[in-house]
């Protein structure tokens, strides 16, 4: 690993403590052979990290909080109070689904309402049903010689010249 | 900042004003402060701690521990702070007003210990007087409040390459200060 890929860790990850143990073993054998690494290490740990290390909390002054509860009380006072207020949060209560449980939901409504339109039989299923039937017994039938015309032993013929002439 | 119990939080958005005081008395410090450093003015920081707090009271009722209360907290201090230090400029007289802050925070302490705390909020507000916002708020998150990238990205709603970009602008902005040899005199 380069000096310039070394020190970019040195200002991030291996500073904040976002890194691996392995990768943090690598960095710290190149700091222990490389002085100019090293002296950036240094320069990135007192300049940028610790002088914020002995920052401390800053409390606000006593009057904040009894600004911030004269408004909320203030606000208060102007809200609508009665029934329907409190009948609407109880029923938001009552009826609040979360987004992605509401989200599952409906997929498992528009699935269901799927399979059950496509398996419902029909009166058209019924229809077609019928006629596929009709034509596969006229099928069968054709296959069978019952309607061979030209059998000598069955037709029947008018008595014309003609059929003389074709028979 | 120590974490608050859930039980606390649930009491306040019933509108229990004492468990919402509770909460004031844990967090106010954490959010003056950040607000303080990113404002670099009391006035403002003082304005915004007010603001978030109403916020917060407001929405309590809308909060359903999805994520930490903490996070949540955080995330409207840093945009309450950052949108009053965009819209207000006062830039000239942040530093003096600053110090007046620390100031009447150590008035109370022993000299010595109050004058040490005092030098060093002058050179962290020096610092982080010379980053932009953004850059700021990550330093504050990282260095104060002890985030971790993903924390800090999850406060901002940025992904954890911006968290590590941002801080890594912030660090060189502030080795080339130092190395200018202002830190140095002021340490």
């Amino acid at each position: 690993m380069n000096c310039k890929r070394i020190q970019k860790l040195l200002m991030t990850d291996y500073s904040d403590g976002e890194i691996s143990a392995g990768l943090r073993r690598i960095i710290e054998r190149h700091l222990s052979i490389c002085k100019e690494c090293k002296q950036f290490e240094q320069a990135v740990r007192k300049t940028t990290i610790e002088p914020f290390k002995k920052a401390q909390e800053i409390k606000p002054a006593d009057y904040v909080w009894a600004q911030i509860k004269e408004t909320i009380i203030k606000e208060k006072s102007h809200q609508p109070e009665g029934m329907f207020v409190n009948l609407r949060g109880f029923l938001h209560r009552i009826f609040y689904i979360p987004k992605p449980a509401f989200v599952l939901a409906t997929a498992i409504v528009v699935i269901l309402a799927a399979i059950i339109v496509t398996r419902l039989p029909f009166e058209n299923q019924k229809m077609v049903n019928g006629y596929l039937g009709e034509q596969m017994a006229f099928f069968a039938y054709l296959d069978t010689n019952e309607l061979d015309y030209y059998d000598d032993e069955d037709y029947v013929g008018l008595g014309t010249s003609i059929e003389e002439y074709l028979f | 900042m120590q974490d608050i119990p859930k039980d606390i939080i649930t009491k306040a958005s019933e509108g229990n004003m004492g468990a919402f005081e509770e909460i004031y008395k844990v967090a106010s410090g954490f959010v003056y402060s950040v607000a303080l450093r990113i404002t670099n003015n009391p006035d403002d920081a003082q304005e915004v701690t007010q603001d978030v707090f109403i916020i917060i009271y407001k929405n309590l009722k809308k909060f359903r521990f999805r994520s930490s209360f903490k996070t949540w907290l955080y995330r409207v201090t840093v945009n309450t702070a950052i949108n009053s230090y965009k819209k207000i400029s006062k830039e000239m007289n942040r530093r003096d007003n600053y110090d007046i802050a620390v100031e009447r925070q150590c008035a109370s302490r022993t000299t010595e210990v109050a004058l040490e705390r005092k030098d060093n909020e002058r050179v962290v507000a020096s610092l982080l007087n010379i980053l932009n916002p953004e850059q700021r708020v990550c330093i504050i998150l990282r260095e104060i409040e002890g985030l971790s990238y993903k924390e800090i990205s999850e406060v901002l709603k940025i992904n954890i390459n911006t968290v590590r970009s941002r801080l890594k602008r912030a660090r060189e902005a502030l080795l080339a200060y130092g190395k200018r040899g202002v830190v140095k005199n002021e340490l």
